[in-house]
């Protein structure tokens, strides 16, 4: 449809224009429109349910048909309730909780990840690249090393952290105009800082604790247990229930630029700090109990966007988040025959690539900064 | 400087409007763009006396406190056998690595910025630190490299390539290569690279043990043969870079007004980045990879002498070294009788400064 | 309907002072349009008015409350703002972005209503956004993209609409287009839009309001018509210019003016006799001059003197007294006397004058006044080498008109031609001073604004002048002219029966005619004047009877041709053939100006005034009456419903 016969420049262009076109032409191209609606609203359901069934899939395939294979039997024993000697505990103590951990950090590190994403209209300014998430390694490294916890209190310290240091970048760049680029180079020189303070915790810890550490700051789910998930469910579920509703709200218009969002009557400044508490305390949550994942809060936005091939959807980049890291955690336990990897071994591998695709992407659609 | 206040105070009667001008100058940010030759010798012969200062505390000062004749004997005459000597000669090792280092990093952050019109452009804030130290993990683990030259080379590699894939990266799309697509891009390359580092350490406790001293960034590791041995490669970087100071000037006012003034951008980057990687490659490879100082001291050389980059480039050379030294000095000193590896305090030195030059809002520093 | 206003407002960044106490009363239901230099703070004015920048002093006023004592949802309700560059989101749809303006009417937990929607799609209706409604945001064009962020702006269904630079980065096409809209919801809805523009033509075209802001202050407010002035232009731009009346919507319509760029080329082409635009013929004109499109009779007078002078020699410097046919003659006015609402009569008188003359009483003697331009003129030196004593030569006067022609109106004013209705030199019994005087009349028209009388520049001089004033006249130089010179247009040859007929701006030629016609003439006079007072006493000896015509609310020059119609019968006396067409002439585009040749014929007809008018006497005297062409004197002295410019 030519843009011309749809704007007539003039009123006299509009005068002149027959009847039938001026009818017809918006009414042809409503159609088209909801049509091109139609579409998108398919393409996002689309998306959700091949989400859902790769989480599905790849779930199935880690309990049936991972290394050291059970019987498909004992599994549905034990999975229709039944107590299987050994089995049972693999299952239920092992590798269902190890699921449920990874779906549930997937999807708190997605959704984490896509509202920062999206308020600052950059998909490179995810909480782990802006140094968010280093926070969170940093007090937990400390945690272990220094004050010697390796139980739960690691957890909180870990929690704690990102969150202080969410606060910290945050006040740095709140101040005046144009936050969102203050908040990135902020965040920039916090993480180099803290890397620094987590290499120099490394190097005067012993080796094994040191190697504990390491393996901690990798992020993996092997040691879950139904508590953390529970706790993690209960975190998330509590955010994602009374806070995230009205962020989302906010963030409408919060993405619309500081000026419009005022103008249109929002409480600028309150609605970036709830959203950046928000953003914060659910990528954090899951870094406390899994270690950082990496990218996986950096990549879900972009995936959903790409797929949906529309904007970053909050809630199906949760979905995607949850997907990646149970995906991820199918191959970190089958990659290699004799060694089980960190989930994050893979993600940070294997989203590599993928990392330079979302640069690459975002540089060429205009919207790397 | 001595002289300047009591000659404004006799004057002052006399020439109390200037003296007002005078100070309202010096407080002022106005004047950082053009210097005045006298100023920028000046600040010069400043920062050399201050070199042989930082030089002489990073002898002098440690742990275990050595006396001034003591450093003197040992440099005249070399005695192992003798405990302060022995002290004196690690520091001498530590003190000509940091002089190395100190002056290959704030040259290879003068050219970074220079040529990418980038003032956020920093070995660490770009990758290249992360991509050699990827490359080094990789030598180590599955090459079972322990001498320094294939560390070198490894940490050479892993520089030029993470360099390069982010320029390339940044580069796409309409407006370039601009300094927040080239910083973000370059802490992403090297997010996912340090996953692939841990992948890989976490395979090996044994190269964890390695790494994880080289990785921290220390001027303490390696023998005095070490830091000899980057000498050259610094001296080739360091011609290079130098050579690219017109080229940096004209690419200060645009990429366009660079190539209108006739000068071959392609040619000159491609020049001045084999300079600057081989500068902070050699700095990473012997003293493990340090953040902001190649990030800092073009900043500071900036307020001191201005932007002109003929200025600027050497003149970081001479400042470089004055952060390491000083850095290293006050990690020995800090909470002895540990110390903390100058990696670790350049960054905690080097991020509030950053962050307060942020939020100074320095034109330099902003977006 | 919702009010705003600025009282006293302070604006400042950083403690720099952007604002300074600057009170604004915007029009409510108007276009209000800021305009100014970049940085006088336009923009931080539209931010403070929008709520979103505190005040460091003052107050901006809501329905007459501070508008940041009511809480921002309360705001976003009443006033809405498009700020310079919106960020829309990755691919949202033109419908989603639109409803988020939707969002100062929604509660917590209110979903999106009916109500919403029905707002929704009226925005996009009265933006023409309708059919974009499922297009993503960033593949729309830079025009669509900002009336579709005008439609969420409307969306909020304010009564207050403020846009900061709507137009920045669009083409010229689309600036227009984005105004349109704005103007069509303020015209159809009755919004009260504040828009910062920094295109001053558009701003013109379109505001009923206009501000003018300089370094934080307002330095005019009003009507464009009242605002936009070429000192405004000068004071807040810094900037010379021309303002013009904008041919297109009648708006004032600024010519800026760069340093060297316009003069020299005009000077260049000048010199080549080439003019750009305001080619000689259409030199500027008053409506109301009545003395309309006589440059190029001017330039044929000139052009006849520079041939005599031609043949004089050519290249020796010496006084213009003793070369030249035409001198400019420097006078000052002497009386001042309202002859009636449309004609003041002027004397002038200095010792210039001595020179002036043509040693005769011709009927109808022609001067040229040099009126000056509205900010007065320095005397160029083209008419400088005019005067009496002026060292110059044949060879110099070459070409003085064009060149003078060339010289911006501003610097170098307006040439005129009159008839002097009475010389008087030094000594004559109603000459009490010692200096030769003559009488002008001027005709005035134009509309009375604020008490003065504002019309074309020689209404405004004639009006204005007082006792002292000096004026420039080019006139005949007595050592050098005859009888020939004056009454060039009025050639009755041997005519015994005469008719002359005109409107006002012919009505002092006329009595001058009358004045000077031998006593063996008879014929008729008809004149035309706008009112009965206007009607003046005019004297002659012939047997000419004189009937001035009273216009009131008739058509101009309608009076005049039926008069004509009833005075010379068909066919007229002396015909010669009937039902000759007269070739047509467009009187909007050339001159009307046809002078016949002395004649042996008994009867003569003299025409001006009003070219429309002539035209049709001319039509009605050639054709119908069969009125020889040779007999007659058209000319078109003006034309109706062509303004000056």
């Amino acid at each position: 449809m030519s843009v011309k016969t749809m704007e007539p420049n003039t009123t006299e262009a509009r005068a002149a224009e027959p009847k039938t076109v001026s009818c017809e032409a918006p009414a042809a191209s409503a159609q088209a429109g909801k049509n091109a609606a139609a579409r998108r609203a398919g393409r996002t359901r689309g998306t959700a349910i091949a989400m859902l069934l790769a989480l599905l899939a790849f779930s199935a395939a880690y309990i049936f048909w991972g290394r050291d294979r059970l019987p498909a039997g004992e599994i549905l024993q034990v999975l229709s309730g039944q107590q299987v000697p050994g089995t049972s505990f693999i299952i239920m103590d092992d590798r269902l909780p190890r699921l449920a951990v990874g779906a549930l950090a997937g999807a708190g590190l997605g959704i984490s990840g896509a509202l920062f994403q999206r308020w600052l209209g950059n998909p490179l300014a995810s909480p782990d690249v802006i140094g968010v998430g280093y926070g969170s390694s940093a007090a937990a490294v400390l945690a272990m090393l220094v004050l010697g916890y390796t139980d739960w209190r690691a957890n909180v310290f870990s929690l704690a952290g990102g969150l202080l240091v969410a606060a910290v970048i945050y006040w740095l760049s709140a101040s005046g105009k144009r936050t969102g680029s203050r908040l990135i180079l902020a965040g920039l020189a916090i993480g180099a800082m803290l890397q620094a303070l987590i290499q120099y915790l490394l190097s005067r810890a012993e080796i094994n604790a040191a190697a504990d550490a390491f393996r901690w700051l990798t992020g993996s789910i092997a040691s879950s247990t139904w508590e953390q998930a529970s706790i993690l469910g209960l975190g998330l579920g509590v955010l994602s229930a009374f806070v995230l509703p009205l962020v989302l709200r906010q963030l409408k218009l919060l993405e619309l630029g500081d000026d419009t969002a005022a103008a249109l009557g929002l409480n600028v400044s309150r609605a970036r700090v709830l959203l950046v508490f928000l953003a914060v305390a659910m990528g954090a949550l899951p870094i406390a109990v899994t270690g950082p994942l990496a990218f996986i809060a950096f990549l879900a936005g972009p995936i959903t966007a790409a797929l949906t091939r529309g904007g970053i959807n909050i809630l199906l980049a949760g979905l995607t988040g949850a997907t990646l890291v149970v995906v991820a955690n199918f191959f970190a336990a089958n990659l290699f025959a004799d060694i089980s990897l960190p989930v994050g071994v893979i993600t940070g591998a294997f989203g590599a690539p993928f990392l330079i695709w979302v640069l690459v992407r975002a540089n060429s659609t205009g919207n790397g900064g | 400087m001595t002289a300047s206040p009591s000659t404004t105070a006799a004057n002052a009667p006399h020439h109390a409007k200037t003296g007002d001008k005078t100070s309202g100058k010096n407080s002022g940010p106005r004047t950082i763009g053009g210097r005045k030759l006298s100023t920028k010798i000046t600040a010069t012969v400043i920062l050399l006396v201050l070199l042989c200062a930082a030089v002489a505390a990073s002898l002098l000062f440690g742990a275990r406190s050595v006396s001034l004749s003591a450093v003197i004997d040992a440099l005249r005459s070399f005695d192992p056998e003798n405990g302060d000597q022995a002290v004196v000669a690690s520091r001498f090792a530590r003190t000509i690595g940091g002089l190395v280092v100190g002056a290959a990093l704030g040259l290879a952050g003068a050219g970074l910025q220079g040529l990418t019109r980038n003032p956020l452009a920093d070995t660490g804030i770009l990758g290249l630190n992360a991509g050699a130290s990827l490359a080094v993990v990789l030598s180590m683990a599955f090459l079972g490299a322990t001498s320094l030259n294939a560390i070198m080379i490894a940490a050479f590699l892993g520089a030029a390539i993470v360099m390069a894939l982010v320029y390339l990266v940044a580069s796409v799309g309409r407006e370039g290569a601009t300094p927040i697509k080239l910083a973000l891009g370059g802490a992403a390359l090297a997010v996912g690279i340090g996953a692939i580092t841990n992948a890989v350490l976490m395979t090996s406790k044994a190269t964890l043990g390695q790494f994880r001293m080289w990785q921290i960034g220390s001027l303490s590791a390696s023998p005095v043969e070490t830091y000899l041995a980057a000498i050259p490669v610094v001296l080739l970087g360091a011609v290079i870079v130098l050579a690219t100071a017109r080229a940096c000037n004209a690419v200060a006012m645009g990429d366009d007004t660079a190539t209108a003034l006739g000068f071959n951008l392609g040619r000159w980057r491609l020049a001045g980045s084999i300079g600057i990687v081989l500068l902070a490659g050699a700095a990473t490879a012997v003293a493990g990879p340090i953040t902001f100082v190649g990030l800092m001291i073009p900043h500071a050389v900036r307020l001191l002498v201005g932007s002109d980059y003929r200025w600027l480039m050497p003149v970081s050379v001479i400042a470089g070294p004055i952060l390491l030294l000083a850095a290293d000095t006050l990690g020995r000193v800090i909470a002895p009788p540990t110390e903390i590896q100058v990696g670790v305090m350049c960054a905690l030195l080097g991020g509030p400064i950053f962050i307060i030059m942020m939020r100074s809002g320095m034109k330099s520093v902003s977006l | 309907m919702a009010t705003l206003q600025a009282s006293e407002l302070t604006l400042a960044y950083d403690k720099v002072t952007i604002v300074d106490e600057l009170s604004l009363d915007i029009p409510t239901g108007e276009v209000s349009i800021v305009v100014g230099a970049n940085g006088c703070g336009k923009s931080t004015l539209l931010r403070a008015l929008s709520r979103l920048l505190k005040p460091a002093g003052g107050k901006v006023l809501l329905d007459g409350s501070d508008i940041h004592s009511k809480p921002a949802k309360e705001v976003a309700k009443t006033l809405g703002l498009l700020p310079q560059s919106p960020n829309a989101p990755d691919g949202i749809t033109v419908r989603e972005l639109i409803s988020r303006g939707r969002y100062p009417h929604q509660g917590l937990f209110k979903r999106f209503s009916a109500e919403d929607e029905a707002a929704v799609n009226r925005a996009m209706e009265l933006t023409g956004t309708t059919i974009l409604a499922e297009r993503s945001v960033d593949e729309l064009s830079g025009g669509q993209r900002q009336r579709v962020w005008i439609a969420m702006a409307l969306a909020q269904e304010t009564d207050l609409l403020l846009l900061d630079e709507p137009t920045t980065f669009l083409d010229v096409a689309h600036q227009l287009e984005v105004l349109d809209v704005v103007s069509e919801l303020n015209r159809t809805r009755g919004i009260t839009v504040v828009i910062v523009l920094h295109d001053l033509n558009l701003a013109a075209r379109y505001a009923d309001y206009l501000v003018a802001l300089k370094d934080g202050k307002i330095y005019a407010a009003g009507h464009p018509n009242e605002v936009v002035t070429e000192k405004t232009v000068k004071a807040v731009f810094g900037m010379p210019s021309r303002v013009i009346p904008d041919p297109v919507a009648g708006t004032p319509l600024v010519l800026p003016i760069g340093r060297h760029r316009v003069l020299r080329t005009e000077a260049v082409l000048a010199e080549r006799g080439i003019f750009r635009g305001e080619a000689p013929v259409n030199e500027p004109q008053a409506l109301s001059e009545g003395l309309d499109q006589e440059s190029a009779v001017i330039e044929a007078e000139v052009a006849a003197i520079e041939k005599a002078v031609e043949e004089a020699d050519q290249n020796t410097p010496r006084p213009a007294r003793e070369h030249l046919q035409t001198l400019a003659f420097s006078t000052t006015v002497l009386r001042s006397q309202q002859l009636s609402p449309s004609f003041r009569r002027l004397t002038l008188g200095g010792k210039d004058l001595e020179d002036f003359g043509t040693n005769s009483h011709p009927l109808d003697m022609r001067i040229k006044l040099l009126l000056p331009p509205a900010g007065g003129f320095g005397v160029s030196k083209e008419i400088a080498s005019l005067r009496p004593d002026a060292l110059t030569s044949p060879a110099d006067q070459l070409g003085w008109y064009q060149r003078w022609l060339a010289i911006d109106t501003d610097k170098r004013g307006y040439m005129r031609t009159y008839t002097v209705r009475a010389f008087r030199e030094a000594g004559h019994r109603d000459n009490l001073g010692d200096t030769p005087e003559l009488d002008i009349d001027f005709v005035l028209h134009g509309e009375v604004v604020d008490g003065k009388l504002q019309g074309g520049p020689a209404t405004e001089f004639g009006d204005q002048a007082k006792e002292g004033d000096s004026l420039l006249l080019l006139g005949p130089n007595k050592a050098l002219s005859d009888a020939s010179y004056g009454g060039i247009e009025f050639r009755p040859g041997a005519a015994s029966r005469i008719v002359l007929a005109g409107d006002e701006t012919a009505a002092p030629a006329i009595c001058a005619i009358l004045e000077s016609l031998p006593a063996n003439v008879t014929g008729h006079a008809l004149i035309e004047v706008p009112e009965t007072t206007d009607i003046l006493g005019t004297t002659t000896r012939s047997g000419i009877s004189v009937q001035w015509l009273t216009r009131g609310s008739a058509e101009h020059g309608s009076l005049l041709q039926d008069a004509v119609r009833r005075t010379v019968a068909i066919p007229a006396a002396g015909v010669v053939q009937t039902n000759a067409e007269p070739e047509d002439v467009d009187v909007d585009a050339n001159i009307l100006w046809e002078t016949g040749q002395a004649q042996s014929a008994p009867f003569y007809a003299w025409i001006a005034g009003e070219a429309g008018t002539v035209k049709e006497i001319r039509r009605y005297l050639v054709r119908e009456a069969g009125v020889d062409r040779k007999q007659v004197a058209f000319m078109g002295y003006w034309r109706r419903g062509k303004t000056e410019n």
